[in-house]
């Protein structure tokens, strides 16, 4: 934030905005409010303000008859946990990856078109994307007609990305991707972009914002992750001097917590002034400018989600991962206008995004990476649709070099009539981990060494 | 570890019993049992009957649909009940299975009906029926896998998640259990798991150092049979009744006194209700559904109609995040929780008192059943209670914030 953004913070909302570089905090970091509310707490203590009555104090592990104690209330071993992940000294704390999931399987081939494949043409009657109507990239890759935000602002394309193992179920497709398991076969216990939030924690009151509401891989870490699919979520933590009740019940949850610092207790009331936080950084009143609207108008739930990521990305909230998703991709029967449509909305939400990041200054410091659980078939079926498949092809967007990484033959196929992967998904994931300035074996071990950026 | 303060003694002990042993509490039953000792209280609870073993069979006009029929079913028999219903939960969590890997609701609803009937039943009658159930076959892979180049789905969670525990079996281990796993196959059309001895292993096998003919029951067998197991299962069944988590050395003890009582379960859980009399009151987070249901009780909220609430905490049965059930440790209390629960505490609507003006700052407490609070939540009261709010609106944030406070999120 420079300082006369600071200062338009302070004029309009009366608060200083959170530190953007929060400096780096121990595990069991307390926000700054935090900290001084407990000093506070404890100077009452100390003067006897708070007073106890003839009330019994109650302390954990007292003496036991069975046990040489009842057992701790730290479960940390109770489950297993991945290891924490290493952020590099040289990594820049402004950097922000943006994951958008489509939902159901995107037919990469509609998305990034090789129109210059009779194979293509040959087995996509009814859904193939006309040679004349794509933008090219290449001379035998071109994007949908309806990504022409995208087009002009230049894309990474990722061609034959894929996984390793042998299952088109959605949800198994789904959970590997998310654990960044390749072959199915690993036992990661967490997400992998929950695996990249830990190391990125600055104290913030969000590390990691998960737009499409609850998802499970998501939300594993123990840095400040949050699924909120929009600000009006916030509502009964956005301060309304105005309304006593709310003040009430907010200057209550500022106040919760414990003075010990390790407990149960202090873990929620540090959640909640973290809630609280969000709730004077969020933006409910302001006007909707042109790009927003635009994105919201036209970008589809996509674009609303992409909209309120970029009001807390610009807030200085310390976003530093954001998982959205668009759904839809299913598209059995009938694609060609189902897909042409959604693809719309891609170009919408995402170009309208990186316009808002472009105004904010922060065009150069977020990477919007596009996946999909799997691909679809190459050859159509009778119902004008495509069935589930294998590899794809999809997109990157963002300050790294527009290229084509992988490649995609389409005549090229596996025995089930997919096409093959090129590009393992977990070295996409790795790349745009290390693009955060995660060391990739630190979340990855040894798996997809190969960097695709 | 905090200093909480008591407020009264006996309802400190029976509101903290019933916490851990009940989804619902609420005031009418604590006044109930706060008259009694609290070994009889143990007992009575112990001895509360059950719900059906076996859900109905719901007909919806899909099978999602008579699967979410039966979901519905098991949260009201949840919400209503007791001990069985706690001990239940317990076990889908621990042998867990996902609603859209599991073969639809005829397998569902055995798996369910085998869970329940062995709620407070005998482990290893419970995990020898499960390794063969038809929805845990199609969730962990079991079903069709071929000796020949075995899935090792089955075999590797069998022994991480069911018995031994990670760090107590080798990758050797892994491959001879899966190879004598080999040979189960799910029937979809009559709902029956049968057994294809062209699948199976026939030939000797080396498990944990021994050669034998191995089959499905002589590993699990093997494993129950290991003292390891039963530190592990009762370990983690001490932790989720709110007695924390025991050392190593506590877990063996354990374990070696449940192996004596044979895997009975009712013995272990009556053990840790007992011996956990004095213990600190908070001793895990509540998980999403515990919270969602102590919160229906106290205000009145209706249960299916909040389904969506349970969602969205991250709890419905049937849709664990992955194989090894919901987390139980301290993830719980993060923000994406807290915003969810703050919000249901601040939007809460009341039924059961009509006249909000009668909640003070300890009637809000006595209807959460919280008798041991923090010095900051005792704060936080008063000074809630010390503001010129109008007194119906005062009340109501009252009990607001004692559903909002973080010992309410506790165990």
């Amino acid at each position: 934030m420079s300082p006369q953004e600071y200062q338009n913070y302070l004029n309009t909302y009366g608060v200083a905005p959170a530190p953007l570089h929060a400096p780096p905090a121990s595990q069991n970091q307390q926000s700054p409010k935090g900290k001084a509310r407990r000093r506070f707490i404890q100077g009452l203590l100390a003067t006897g303000a708070i007073g106890f009555g003839g009330a019994a104090l109650y302390k954990a592990n007292p003496t036991s008859q069975g046990f040489s104690s009842f057992g701790s209330p730290n479960s940390s071993l109770a489950t297993g946990s991945d290891p924490v992940g290493v952020l590099r000294s040289d990594a820049n704390p402004n950097r922000v990856l943006v994951i958008v999931e489509l939902v159901g399987g995107n037919d990469g081939l509609s998305m990034v078109v090789p129109y210059t494949s009779g194979t293509y043409y040959d087995m996509r009657s009814n859904t193939a994307i006309d040679q004349g109507e794509v933008l090219a990239l290449t001379d035998t890759l071109g994007l949908h007609p309806n990504l022409s935000q995208l087009h002009s602002r230049g894309v990474t394309v990722v061609a034959g990305v894929g996984s390793r193992f042998n299952n088109l179920s959605h949800f198994t497709s789904e959970k590997y991707w998310q654990l960044g398991d390749l072959t199915g076969d690993k036992s990661y216990k967490s997400g992998f972009l929950a695996r990249c939030i830990d190391p990125l924690d600055q104290g913030s009151p969000v590390t990691g914002l998960a737009t499409a509401g609850y998802t499970p891989y998501f939300n594993a870490a123990k840095a400040p992750s949050i699924a909120l699919a929009n600000a009006g979520a916030l509502g009964y933590l956005v301060r309304n001097e105005d309304q006593l009740q709310k003040t009430a019940f907010q200057n209550g949850l500022a106040d919760f917590g414990s003075l010990d610092l390790e407990s149960h207790l202090a873990l929620v009331g540090d959640s909640y002034d973290k809630l609280l936080d969000l709730g004077e950084l969020t933006r409910q009143d302001q006007e909707t400018d042109a790009i927003t609207q635009g994105m919201i108008d036209n970008g589809g739930s996509l674009g609303r989600q992409l909209a309120f990521a970029s009001d807390l990305i610009e807030s200085g909230s310390g976003v530093r991962v954001v998982h959205a998703k668009l759904g839809g991709f299913d598209t059995h029967n009938g694609q060609r206008g189902r897909h042409d449509n959604l693809m719309g909305q891609l170009d919408a939400a995402v170009g309208g995004f990186m316009n808002r990041m472009d105004a904010a200054g922060k065009g150069n410091e977020v990477l919007v990476a596009v996946y999909s659980e799997f691909g679809r078939r190459i050859a159509e079926n009778d119902s004008s649709g495509t069935d589930h498949g294998q590899a794809s092809n999809t997109l990157i967007v963002g300050p790294i070099k527009p290229q084509i990484i992988g490649d995609i033959n389409v005549a090229d196929i596996d025995d089930n009539g997919n096409l093959k992967t090129s590009v393992p998904f977990d070295s996409l994931q790795r790349s745009c981990a290390e693009w955060l300035g995660i060391e990739g074996s630190s979340i990855f071990g040894d798996s997809a060494t190969e960097l695709l950026f | 570890m905090s200093t909480l303060i008591g407020r009264d003694h006996q309802s400190r002990l029976i509101a903290k019993l019933l916490r851990r042993a009940k989804f619902s509490v609420n005031e009418n039953e604590l006044t109930r049992f706060r008259s009694m000792s609290y070994e009889n209280v143990v007992a009575e609870l112990l001895r509360a009957p059950q719900g059906p073993t076996t859900p109905p069979t719901t007909l919806g006009e899909k099978d999602n649909d008579s699967i979410n029929e039966m979901m519905n079913w098991w949260m009201l028999e949840m919400a209503a009940g007791g001990i069985h219903e706690k001990m239940t939960w317990f076990w889908h969590g621990l042998l867990t299975t996902h609603r859209n890997d599991a073969y639809g609701f005829e397998f569902i609803r055995k798996q369910l009906s085998l869970l329940r009937s062995q709620a407070l039943g005998n482990y290893r009658t419970l995990l020898h029926e499960f390794v063969k159930d038809g929805s845990l076959l199609a969730y962990l892979d079991g079903d069709g896998s071929r000796a020949s180049n075995p899935n090792e789905n089955l075999g590797r969670e069998l022994m991480e998640l069911f018995t031994l525990g990670v760090g107590h079996y080798t990758e050797d281990d892994v491959k001879s259990a899966a190879r004598a796993l080999a040979g189960w196959r799910v029937d979809k059309d009559n709902v029956e798991v049968y057994f294809d001895r062209e699948r199976a292993f026939v030939a000797p096998l080396l498990f944990r150092g021994v050669q034998g003919t191995w089959d499905t029951e002589k590993l699990v067998d093997a494993l129950l049979d290991d003292v390891q197991t039963a530190a592990n299962i009762s370990r983690q069944l001490w932790f989720y009744l709110g007695g924390g988590w025991l050392t190593d050395g506590d877990a063996k003890r354990l374990g070696e006194w449940w192996m004596n009582r044979n895997y009975d379960i009712t013995p272990l859980v009556e053990r840790a209700l007992l011996d956990t009399k004095e213990s600190y009151d908070y001793m895990r987070p509540k998980y999403g559904l515990e919270y969602f249901f102590h919160y229906c009780a106290v205000t009145g909220s209706d249960v299916l109609e909040g389904r969506h609430r349970a969602n969205a905490l991250g709890q419905l049965p049937y849709q664990p995040p992955n194989v090894a059930g919901w987390p139980t440790d301290d993830r719980w209390l993060n923000a994406s929780q807290m915003l969810i629960r703050g919000n249901m505490a601040w939007n809460f609507e009341h039924e059961l008192v009509s006249n909000h003006e009668s909640i003070t700052e300890d009637k809000a407490l006595d209807m959460c059943s919280l008798f041991a609070i923090s010095p900051e939540t005792s704060t936080v009261l008063q000074n809630a209670s010390a503001t010129d709010l109008d007194p119906a609106v005062k009340g109501r944030t009252l009990l607001s914030l004692a559903l909002a406070s973080p010992e309410f999120q506790l165990l």
